[in-house]
Parts: structure tokens; sequence; C-alpha cells
């Protein structure tokens, strides 16, 4: 297929945080036509997160912002205006889907009614992103990516037991939600494509990390089936009692899942053939006692993570190195996959992002343009509308755009 | 249907098609992200048939093996691998431990299963009908296994160039390390996640196991959402495609800024715990054994809230505090103070004191926690399943309301059993006489228990 999938489709992003922009990126980079909108001026907050490329906090230069909008054409519009609410209605009425992130008192102060939209938009599928949901208790309650984490996420089960609860990567549920967003949008639209009929699509972010794939699902259902709760654990327990699950090695630490069936192959391969049938190395009734971990300790010490995982990993055993950014941005596999890709922008020059996560042949992911600098498509796409440059010139004055 | 009552009272048009009504699934599939995508699209209206085999019990779909023995799961007192009903494989639900695993009782709803033997010539001939009636065939193995079982593209497009074949498997299909195997953590690890959650710089402050892993869940929609653009793609070329999804790298995908900033500015992130550069953040212990709140304050009118809400002591005034970045330079003395406050506090107290005040804050939430939690309930989060074999449980509900668009209730399809939809499937869709069909329960091509002799993955 040599046509993107979205190619055709009209979304308008009022996102202004994580969530909703990787939605609509992702909607973008899969070949939809997606338009920006932001606040004249600061523009959006993601324009504002450290890090910032060369390490200056600058407008162009969040590495979020620059990542979030690849393929986004970007307007700037003052929503509060009278004049922006008019020009907003002439956009909407152009659009498949409209994703929006304020918090739920916001958007119905700036008149982003789906009952009024869909006046004007008939098909319309809108999404509105929020902490947590439009409605209940919690609806106007303010949140980090922790605070969702620690309400809807697996945050009571990450980390040591003797420690507090630990974050996930860095914003990373928010990503999630995005992603999560997207495919639920998508759905709408399957639906609205056969019947014409759009819709509205209430997303709470901490519901989001419930509804996902994560342990978290299983392990509330483990809780009901069984009464256990899942907890924080060593950092050596593994799900078989032969190996720590963490072992120090040359240059850092691998991680390994060796069961009793691979047991005699590991410790021959670690180094140590001597110790298979010895009574103190039986898989099915061992303890790994300091003496135990001294001998992983003096094995693993000779050699890197990557060396070996590598020899496992050939031989079919689990082994994986515990990798630092460093080790993911330099990796074979990802350099073979040609994962970090160059997006040449003019405020930062070539720098690699990651590619989409879906890979066809051709393919359907492509990088069109960067981000865009602030109000960058003002003049194309406020022209497309029907302003001569002249009425532009007026609104920009005006603070409209 | 609860979903299209709620939402917004003023709308009165209700679509009656669900979105991919007519849409089937050939789903052979393992442990997560595989049968949740599949579940997903499920969700939508496609009708999801699960391939699963009565000689093979394996993918920690349906348990670790097939029979768990009594000592293991008496031993077992963490959870670990033994998630049954009741804890126990047998018991008072009766046999089937498998159709009893909390692991894939949470992805199989809205899925019909169907065991097949097609190792054997008749069983290969019979799954190559189901293929010609499919749209969408996904498998999340590693990549050798499904052409190893013979379902390669050239056999798979040859059979019906209409069908879309979604492959995802953990490393991609290309590359040194396609080959590569882990469970969750090791894949975690792999990619930098395990790194990017740590305490601190020192070693011992790792955590090998986070009990919840990016790749399922970012591979999981990832894989709903191909298999819908593989449609609309559909549509336009007639054809099938080939869609590749790499679990690791669908993670990877949300995890950008540690990636980026090392190309560009050539830093590796440091540890940071839950701490931000940006705002005052921390997990902080309240009353009770292992209870817990999270609290963010960013800016100087959440200073100010959180300041009005623990009621304006003398330390709030200390002009070390006085800013942002005083707050950040010190704030291992301001946790000190933060922390002596919460722990007199239940972490619920904690989130309305200071919520009421504009300060995010919630609590880590337990199991109990969050069947318990109001906000949830209000908006009828979980969904009330009754399943043969496991009895009555709230499972986890869907992204996002639709006020209009239906979803097939999963509730209408709970977990299904292994081989509870074989009549449906070799009766009803390949309209099998019940001669033929007493045959192939009788030369054990299909059944719903699994051999004795089945063979299991770990």
């Amino acid at each position: 297929m040599e046509m993107q999938p979205f190619e055709g489709m009209k979304v308008l992003d009022l996102s202004n945080h994580i969530s909703g922009s990787f939605c609509t990126k992702l909607f973008a980079d899969y070949g939809a036509d997606v338009i920006t909108i932001e606040k004249p001026g600061r523009g959006s907050l993601t324009r504002h997160i450290p890090p910032f490329v060369g390490d200056v906090p600058a407008i162009n230069k969040s590495v979020y912002f620059l990542y979030l909008n690849t393929n986004k054409r970007g307007i700037t519009l003052n929503l509060k205006s009278d004049t922006g609410k008019e020009i907003f209605a002439k956009l909407i009425q152009g659009a498949d889907i409209l994703v929006e992130s304020f918090a739920p008192r916001v958007s119905s102060d700036l008149g982003l009614d789906f009952d009024a939209l869909e006046t004007l938009n008939p098909g319309l599928v809108m999404a509105s992103i929020s902490n947590f949901g439009q409605t209940g208790p919690y609806r106007d309650f303010k949140a980090s990516d922790l605070v969702e984490y620690a309400m809807g996420g697996a945050m009571f089960s990450t980390g040591l037991p003797d420690r507090e609860p630990l974050t996930k990567g860095p914003n990373a549920l928010l990503f999630e939600t995005g992603m999560q967003a997207c495919y639920a949008i998508l759905g709408a639209y399957m639906g609205a494509r056969q019947d014409g009929i759009g819709d509205y699509i209430d997303i709470s972010i901490m519901e989001s990390q419930l509804a996902g794939c994560e342990r978290r699902s299983a392990n509330l259902l483990t809780y009901q089936y069984t009464g256990d709760i899942t907890r924080r654990v060593p950092p050596t327990a593994g799900l078989f009692s032969t190996v720590p699950a963490i072992l120090p090695c040359k240059d850092g630490h691998v991680t390994l899942a060796i069961g009793s069936k691979n047991f005699s192959k590991f410790l021959t391969l670690m180094g140590r053939p001597d110790l298979v049938g010895d009574p103190g190395w039986d898989a099915n009734n061992m303890k790994i006692t300091p003496e135990v971990l001294k001998v992983y300790h003096d094995c693993f010490s000779r050699k890197t993570k990557m060396e070996w995982s590598e020899m496992f990993q050939d031989e079919g055993l689990i082994c994986t190195p515990l990798s630092t950014p460093e080790d993911v941005c330099t990796d074979e596999q990802w350099k073979f996959r040609n994962f970090f890709v160059d997006v040449d922008h003019p405020s930062t020059g070539a720098i690699k992002y990651p590619r989409g996560p879906i890979r066809v042949d051709p393919e359907w992911w492509k990088i069109r343009m960067p981000a865009p600098l602030l109000g960058q498509h003002n003049g194309d796409i406020y022209g497309e509308l029907g302003y001569a440059p002249d009425d532009i010139r007026v609104l920009e004055t005006q603070g409209v755009i | 249907m609860v979903e299209r009552e709620r939402g917004c009272a003023k709308m009165n048009k209700r679509a009656e098609r669900l979105p991919l009504e007519g849409v089937r699934v050939l789903s052979l599939t393992a442990s997560w992200t595989g049968p949740f995508g599949s579940m997903l699209l499920g969700d939508l209206g496609a009708e999801v048939l699960r391939l699963e085999q009565i000689q093979y019990a394996g993918g920690l779909t349906r348990g670790a093996e097939a029979r768990p023995n009594e000592a293991r799961w008496k031993n077992d007192t963490n959870g670990g691998v033994m998630q049954y009903v009741d804890r126990k494989p047998w018991g008072a639900h009766g046999e089937y431990p498998w159709n009893r695993f909390s692991f894939g009782n949470c992805h199989l709803q809205n899925t019909y299963s169907f065991t097949l033997d097609f190792s054997r010539p008749k069983g290969w001939e019979l799954v190559k009908r189901i293929i010609q009636m499919s749209d969408i065939f996904i498998e999340n193995n590693t990549p050798t296994t499904a052409p190893k079982l013979g379902f390669t593209w050239e056999f798979l497009n040859g059979v019906n160039p209409r069908l879309i074949v979604i492959r995802s498997p953990g490393f991609g299909l290309s590359g040194p390390h396609m080959h590569w195997k882990g469970f969750g953590r090791n894949i975690e690890g792999a990619i930098g996640h395990s790194w990017l959650s740590r305490y601190s710089d020192d070693p011992e402050h790792l955590v090998s196991n986070r009990s919840t892993y990016l790749m399922d869940n970012m591979g999981s929609h990832t894989v709903a959402m191909a298999a819908m653009m593989a449609l609309l793609g559909r549509e336009k070329t007639g054809k099938g495609s080939l869609v590749e999804i790499a679990q690791a790298e669908a993670a990877m995908g949300a995890l950008p800024a540690p990636w980026i900033d090392y190309f560009a500015n050539g830093r590796i992130r440091p540890a940071q715990g839950n701490r931000l550069s940006t705002a005052v953040q921390g997990c902080y212990p309240t009353a009770g054994d292992d209870q817990w709140v999270v609290i963010t304050i960013c800016d100087d009118e959440e200073w100010r809230g959180f300041c009005n809400a623990v009621g304006n002591p003398p330390w709030t005034k200390d002009e070390r505090f006085g800013d942002l970045s005083g707050r950040l330079e010190n704030q291992d003395d301001l946790d000190a103070h933060i922390a002596q406050w919460t722990k007199e506090r239940s972490n619920y107290d904690v989130m309305y004191a200071l919520q009421a005040h504009g300060v995010p804050a919630g609590p880590v939430m337990t199991e109990a926690m969050t069947f318990a939690d109001g906000h949830l309930k209000d908006r009828d989060f979980f969904i009330e399943e009754t399943q043969r074999w496991c009895g009555t449980h709230l499972y986890t509900g869907y992204t996002g309301k639709y006020a209009r668009t239906p979803r097939k209730n999963r509730a209408d399809m709970p977990p299904c059993g292994l081989g509870e939809h074989n009549e449906y499937v070799f009766r009803g869709l390949l309209r099998l006489s019940d001669e033929e069909y007493a045959e192939l329960e009788r030369e054990q091509y299909i059944g719903t228990e699994m051999l004795a002799e089945a063979k299991a993955s770990l």
C-alpha cells in the first residue's frame, strides 16, 4: 500500500499536555492532517517541559514538544475571544476528530461543548482527556503523572519492600494514555464512518491506567480470586529460586530468569560445569545463600552485560542487560532496525527521535515535517479558511492569533 | 448498556452497529500483548477466535503448567504463578484450573476459544478454512514460533489474500537480537525502563521487578490500533498486509525524553526516585501499615495552597522554602516536615485536605482501596462478570466512556474457558456434521481439558 492509513483524515488538536499530544501525534505520523492549536504567546504547555535541546529553555526546544508534534501543522488561536470562537467554529466544520485536554471546568468555559460543536459538524468524534474524567467526585482534582500512577497504576507494587513505592519512567503513563486514547478514538471513528453518527469520548487518565494491559488488571483480579496483595519484592526475588533476578557483572547488571529445566545448561555456560549435580545446586531444592551468591558474583564479574546476554540468549536462556539510556541509544538491535531516526528541525538541526511502533512495507510511518514553530502555519490555515493576508495581520494585532 | 445511558443527557442519537461488526480475528497469542490486543478488537464488535490446543499449556495465559502440583501451590505465598480462584488450581469450582487463572482471565473476555490440534493434517485443513473466513490474524510469539508451526506470511497470504497479518514479538522481526526472549522484567531491563526508575545511583537500590510492564500496555493497544489502520488500508487496496510491532519499540516510544536528551545533549538521565526538577514531589508515609500518599507541589500558588492546607505551621515560613529553587535545594528537610504531617493522617485524608487547596495529591492505592474508591464507583468503572468456573468478580473496565458508540459488553462474554466455543466454531462456522464433530472430539483434535501430557512452557 502506497498511502498512509490515515491519509485524508482531519484532526484538530487542542491538547495542551502529553497524553493528548501523543494521541494526535500517532494520527499525524500515520498520515492524518493534524492541526495543533496553541495559545498565542506562550504556546502549548509541552513547549515548557525540560529537558531542552542545548539545555537552555526555549519555546521551540523542549524535547517533549519536538517529539510530540511531528507532522502537525501549528496555529495560534485565542479561544477566549469572540473572534477566536468564530474561527474555531469554522475549523471544526472540516474536522473528523477533535482532541482536547483542558480541565473539565475550563473546557466548558471555552465553549467546547459537544452538543454545540455537533450542530456545526454532525459526524464529529470528540475526545476529552482529563485527569479523572468529566464526572465523579474527583472531577476537578489536580494530578501529576505520579499522582495518576499512585491512584490508577501499580505504584504500590513498584519498588523495594523496605522503601516507599516508586514511580515509573518519566511521564510514561501519560504516553500510555495517549496510545489508549488513540485506540478508543479510532474505535468511535470506525463506527462514525459507517453510520455518520459522531461521538463524545470521556477519557480519564486514572481509568486508562486501570483499564490498560498492565499486570495491575491481573493483580486486581488475583486479589479477588485469592486475597493476595501484590507487594514490592526484593531485587533478588525471581520467578525461580535458582538464580537471582538481577546480578552485577563487569560493566553493570543483567536480569535473568532461569528455571529448573535450563539450570544445568546455565551453570555450564556460566563457567562452572563442576557444579552440575552438586547437591547444594539442585534447582528444585536450593536457597540463594551468601556462599551461592558469591559464586554467581565471581563468575558474572568476568564479562559485560551484553556479552552475557548474547551468550545466554543464543543458547535459548533468558538474560538481558540492564540498559542505561546510553546503552539503549547505541544498541545494535535498534541501530539495525533504524529505530532512532534523524528529524531535522529549524531551531535544533537534525536530532534522533524514536520512530513509530507500527512497521509495514512500504512504510506507513513517515516524517513529513518536524514540529511547528509557534504559529508557523497561521498563514496557510487561516488562508484556507478564506482570510486574506491583511485580515490575518489584523487578527495578529488583536491578539486573536 | 450502562455506558450508553451515561454521558451527555441531551444526546439522543444512538449508533446501532458495533464499530467492528463483521470483522473476524484469528488470534494465536500468548500473554499479554496478543490476547489483550485481540480483546480490544472484540470490545468493538470484532469476532475474536482464539486458537488453543489441549496438547499445549504455554505462554502463561492459562497457567505456568496445565496442572500445578499441590505442594507448589501450598508453598506459594506471594501470588507468584499460582493466581487461581481460591488459590487452588483444584477446588470448589471443580477442575479446569486453566479456566480459573487470573493472568489469562483478565484478557480473555469478548473472546471465543476453540481448540484444535493443527499439527495433524485434518486439523491443518480445518485451520485453513478458518483463515479463509478471517479478516485479521494476530500472533505475538517469538519470531520463529509461528512460521515453525506453518503460519508463514506466504502461506497465510496464499490462503487468503485479504488477510491482515499482525505479528508482535518482543524485539521485532529483524536485527541481531530478534530471537531474544524474556519475561516482562527482562525486557524492562533491556529497554532502559528499570534504569530510568531507580531510587538512587546506588546499585543496592535497583528494582528488578515492577510487577507491571510498559511493553504489554503499549504493545496491546498498538496491535489493536494497527488492526484498524490495516482495515482502513484494505478498503482502498482490497489486499491484506503484513504488520509488525516490536513490543519493546512500542514501549520505548513512551519514554522519548531520555533518548532524545542523550542524542541532543549527551546526557544520561540520573536516578531521581520520585523527585522532579520542576516541582517538589514525593511519596510520603501515612497512618497505617505500608500506606502512602504522593504529593506534587509545582509553583508558588500550589505551595501557598499546601501551606494553608497544613495550617501554616512555623516551618512553612522558613525562608529556605520561600521559592521553588529553595524548596528543591532543601527538599530533604522539606520532605521530613511533610512526612511528619502526613504520617498522622490517612492517605485519603491527606488527598482531600490538599486537593481542597488545589494541590495535586493522591493515595498509593492497594487493591482493596481501588475497589472501595468512591470515584471509580460513581463512574461505574468496574464490570461485574460471572464466569462459569470462577464465579462473580469485578473486572477492570474500558479506556474511555463512549456516549454513543456501542461496545460489546464484556459481562456478556466473560473470560472464555478452554475450547468453550468449539461448537460455535466447528458446527456453527464450519458447518461440520454431528458425526464429524464427535470424531474431532474422539480423536482429540479438540476438547475442553488439557491432556495429561500437555507441554508446559516454563
